[in-house]
């Protein structure tokens, strides 16, 4: 199980550069959070949902020794949060699409409405291929994306991470949406009316 | 899609800006114009400005979709156990569910595979806790825990994994009522609750003294029995489902999961600090609050999980006998309801029993009773109407609140506060930890809490000060501190004393001991006349003083100044109190660095016996005094019970911190020094790396910690003749010592000694030379007397050096 001194020290680590020490944080983080959605899934009736931000919340509580750690340091936990959430909800959302193909369809269980958030929810995958293209273009803007979507980061705490301006994050973050909008509009006729 | 091209990404982006800076109207003509014929620049710009007005809240929706997926993919496995009634889990029957509580459902179940039928409680843990690291610690402690014997403690009887994996824990069924439902369907009196408590203390007391630990005491925890009996529930559980710590954060209330609110959490716990002992005490401190006052210490209604954490560790408590206004309707007040019975209360509950809730209820471990007897003694002699040992508080707080009262010093009062925490925290990365050391590593750790809470104090007064401030430098910060003593405490002379000692500390920490000594010899000085030579403070005074001593080398000093406290604290406190022990102790570790090893044991065993009576046999204290007894044995050649206090020492630390820690760490570490010393290399081999592993991680590769650890490898591996590896591990360590420490210290020398030791080996003769004479001199310098036994075996080694080199017309030379 994680110590939060140990996190503290790879967080440190991390952020002068050390990317081994990128990847054990990486590890621990992702480990953490899908045992602590597996928990929260486990017990939750069918109706409730569940939200991102109270799960890497929890994630930080659990990992993060809060009495070393600056405002900075943990922008910068939480922006790898955001990274291992990416990863966990994309390998989700292929095993799933992987069943699916196998036949047994599980979204009727899911279909009354809670569970999906809203109408307008994109398909996971095609996001994924964007934020990839995106990627190759200029990877702060997809980074950003990251952090944004899947970390539920503010303007502010982003600019910390990456030390520009808030004003900077925002105008990215505006353009990766639009770019990440048209290039999911333009696989499918209606975007986001699935 | 539109595939676009990297090439003209960059430009893509800039006009896009730059557009977007415009009025939708002009953004087209813009383009033209910036886009000067390029079309297709033109047009790719054009399509993310509209796929923009087009996104609406693309991605920005409140609950990101994503979420479902999770969701679903998860969700496929049922809750754990809800399909257990009616089946067996090991032998047991499960009957119907009785609770749930922060670890999963628990259950009512028979054994049935008895000639009499048996009720149990069977605890099933949510999916989700990785079962097989829970069952691999139930094992480990269901012995112990299994041992756990006492009529007011329910019996944890077997545990188990069941056909689909999920573990499970048996336990004695106890049928009764949680003690607040008691206290609300019985309205005990204060008298009857006082005892009920007393009863929960003893019981406590009796699983401390089998090394368990409770950890998760609330009232949902205690249960009360028709005849007015007490039981505890899950003790030790905790641990074993959850061993690292982070104490309470065990989440769950019946329907929702939430992590649980800190209300029951003592500050360490919150903090994620150690568990010990003395985090039961306080939560038997917060259980007493709830029982006289029918309200918490703190108020947490309504507040998020952060605010109640800050509260915990920063606010004091309201005395139970005012926090009864809050509580003046509640009916689970003693007595409550009846006209007339709130008042009464609140005079039956102000004085000793306000101070003995408060005492349990202290911010730091240290000060609070050193044990859950101590507690259930004090309500004994209030309700015997005899004097109680609660007192109200000393020092920190009463320096906090000075603060308080005088906003101008604040600031210099805050910097030097937040130079002790940083020295405190120093002291502990840089100490160089071998054997005795191991005492001042664990006392620097202790004070780091306290100075913590103290910091938090000040920090509270002095917020808006420093907002203004520029960054000033430490030193700065120091000076300034110290002027401001000078000045405006010059009326109260008893404060200033403390501060300047304070002031003398911090330098002493920072290794600035030239600048210590002033500040602490007037400390003194002031102390002894304004108190006369008999008093406490005095004793900690000359205590202070006799550190900076031992730093500075000055050990003949150091033993002066330690045995003159002794003799203060024997005729001023009781026989037997704690501070007597810590003086044995620390006079024990002056002794034995001058290499009296066997005057130095007698003075640990003294120090053993009394701090098994003050703290309990096992805690932290008497671990750190079997350790110094240990190396005391073992440099006296008694290895056989070296090893057993060694040993001894390692069981209650873990038990009480942890693998991992650093306290555990230097225990173990002197445990492969002396398995070394016996000839059992593979064994020290093994346990060194493992330290070096672990304080790697705690500490950083390169810290002085990791480095001793180093050290001892090379010299285990040099004994088991792999001398490459050993000569480059001693090069390292030396050097890094050298800069850290300077060429004169003590390490350096004995580095020297160690490496000298190897370049005989390898029949370097005259790098061997060249290093052991460095190192005597080096010795000359910082041991005392020419027959101190490094000095003369490192004279005798070199003497044999020469000899084996075939020179001994060196040997006069030298």
């Amino acid at each position: 199980m994680a110590d939060s001194h140990v996190v503290t020290q790879l967080l440190i680590a991390h952020r002068s550069g050390d990317e081994g020490a990128s990847d054990r944080l990486f590890s621990m983080v992702y480990d953490e959070l899908r045992g602590i959605a597996h928990r929260q899934l486990s017990f939750r009736r069918p109706g409730d949902t569940i939200n991102t931000t109270g799960l890497v919340h929890e994630a930080y509580l659990k990992l993060f020794d809060r009495n070393d750690a600056d405002w900075n340091d943990r922008v910068h936990f939480f922006a790898v949060t955001a990274r291992a959430m990416r990863q966990i909800l994309v390998d989700q959302s292929r095993a799933q699409k992987a069943q699916k193909r196998g036949g047994t369809n599980h979204r009727t269980e899911l279909s009354s409405g809670v569970l999906v958030a809203d109408e307008s929810a994109v398909d996971l995958l095609d996001l994924e291929d964007a934020l990839e293209k995106l990627n190759q273009l200029n990877p702060r803007l997809a980074k950003i994306v990251e952090m944004r979507y899947f970390g539920g980061m503010e303007i502010q705490e982003i600019a910390a991470v990456l030390d520009v301006s808030s004003r900077t994050v925002d105008r990215d973050w505006h353009k990766a949406r639009s770019f990440l909008y048209l290039a999911i509009s333009g696989r499918s006729e209606a975007p986001g009316g699935r | 899609m539109r595939d676009f091209s990297p090439g003209r990404w960059e430009r893509v982006e800039a006009l896009y800006d730059e557009a977007l800076e415009r009025p939708a109207e002009e953004r087209e003509a813009f383009l033209d114009e910036a886009c000067a014929g390029n079309a297709e620049l033109k047009s790719e710009v054009l399509a993310l400005l509209r796929a923009g007005d087009e996104a609406g809240s693309f991605l920005e929706g409140e609950k990101p979709a994503p979420v479902a997926a999770v969701r679903e993919a998860l969700h496929r496995e049922p809750p754990p156990g809800s399909d257990l009634v009616g089946r067996h889990v090991g032998p047991y029957r499960i009957e119907r569910p009785i609770g749930r509580g922060g670890m999963g459902q628990v259950y009512l179940a028979v054994r049935d595979d008895d000639v009499f039928m048996r009720w149990v409680a069977v605890k099933v843990i949510r999916r989700g806790m990785d079962s097989e690291e829970i069952l691999h610690r139930f094992r480990t402690e269901q012995r112990i825990l299994a041992s756990l014997a006492h009529p007011n403690i329910a019996r944890l009887l077997d545990g188990g994994v069941t056909d689909d994996g999920l573990s499970y824990l048996v336990m004695e069924y106890v049928d009764g009522q949680t003690i607040t439902e008691w206290c609300r369907s019985q309205n005990p009196p204060l008298r009857a609750r006082l005892e009920v408590f007393r009863t929960i203390c003893s019981a406590v007391q009796y699983a401390h003294q089998n090394l368990v630990v409770h950890r998760d005491l609330k009232p949902t925890n205690i249960l009360v029995t028709a005849d007015d009996r007490p039981i505890l529930l899950d003790f030790g559980i905790a641990k074993v489902l959850n061993p690292n710590l982070p104490g309470y954060q065990v989440p769950m209330t019946r329907t929702e999961l939430r992590v649980m609110t800190p209300e029951y959490a003592s500050p360490e716990q919150v903090r994620g600090l150690s568990v010990t002992t003395a985090s039961d005490i306080y939560q038997l401190g917060v259980l007493l609050y709830e029982l006289l006052t029918g309200v918490r210490p703190h108020e947490t209604e309504g507040r998020t999980r952060a605010e109640i954490e800050r509260l915990v560790l920063e606010r004091e408590p309201e005395k139970p006998s005012t926090a009864l206004s809050r509580a003046a309707t509640v009916a689970t007040v003693p007595g409550g309801g009846e006209p007339g019975s709130v008042a009464r209360l609140r005079r039956l509950l102000a004085g000793d029993l306000d101070r003995i809730v408060l005492m349990a209820l202290r911010k730091e471990p240290s000060r609070r009773y050193a044990s859950a007897d101590r507690l259930q003694e004090d309500i004994r002699r209030y309700l015997a109407g005899l004097p109680v040992e609660a007192q109200s508080d000393t020092w920190a707080y009463r320096s906090a609140k000075f603060v308080r009262r005088h906003p101008a010093g604040v600031v210099a009062a805050v910097a030097l506060t937040m130079l002790l925490v940083a020295v405190a925290v120093l002291s502990i990365r840089f100490a160089v930890v071998t054997g005795a050391q191991a005492d001042r590593v664990a006392q620097a750790a202790r004070r780091t809490e306290e100075v913590r809470q103290f910091l938090v104090n000040l920090f509270e007064a002095a917020d808006p000060a420093i907002a203004r401030g520029r960054p000033i430098t430490v030193l700065e910060l120091l000076q300034e501190g110290a002027a401001t003593v000078e000045n405006d405490l010059a009326g109260q002379p008893d404060v200033q004393a403390e501060m300047l000692g304070t002031i003398g500390a911090v330098y002493r920490r920072m290794n600035l001991l030239a600048d210590a000594e002033p500040f602490l010899e007037r400390a003194l000085a002031m102390r002894r006349s304004l108190y006369g030579e008999r008093h406490e403070l005095v004793a900690a005074s000359l205590v202070d003083l006799a550190e900076l001593r031992a730093l500075q080398s000055r050990s003949e000093e150091a033993e002066g100044l330690h045995r003159e406290a002794l003799a203060v604290l024997r005729e001023t406190v009781p026989e037997g109190a704690s501070e007597i022990g810590s003086s044995l102790n620390n006079l024990g570790v002056v002794v034995y660095e001058q290499g009296r090893f066997d005057e130095a044991v007698p003075l640990f065993e003294e120090a053993l016996a009394i701090r098994e009576k003050a703290f309990g046999e096992s805690s932290r204290e008497v671990a750190e005094t079997l350790a110094n007894l240990a190396y005391a044995r073992e440099d006296r050649g008694d290895l056989e019970g070296a090893e057993r206090e060694y040993r001894r020492a390692i069981s209650i630390q873990v038990r009480l911190l942890g693998d991992d820690h650093p306290d555990v760490l230097v225990t173990r570490q002197n445990l492969g020094v002396l398995l070394m010393n016996r000839g059992d290399l593979a064994a020290a081999e093994t346990i060194f790396r493992q330290v070096l592993d672990a304080r790697r991680r705690l500490f950083g590769e390169h810290s002085a910690p990791a480095q001793t650890t180093l050290n001892l490898l090379g010299r285990v591996l040099q004994a088991e003749g792999q001398l490459d590896e050993a000569e480059a591990i001693f090069r390292s360590v030396l050097a890094a010592h050298r800069a850290d420490l300077g060429d004169r210290h003590y390490y350096v020398g004995r580095d020297l000694d160690v490496l000298a030791g190897l370049l005989v080996e390898r029949q370097r003769w005259e790098e061997a030379e060249a290093a052991y004479i460095e190192a005597l001199s080096i010795y000359r310098e910082t041991l005392d007397g020419a027959d101190h036994p490094r000095i003369v075996e490192a004279r005798s080694a070199l003497s044999k050096l020469y000899a084996s080199w075939g020179r001994p017309d060196r040997s006069a030379a030298f």
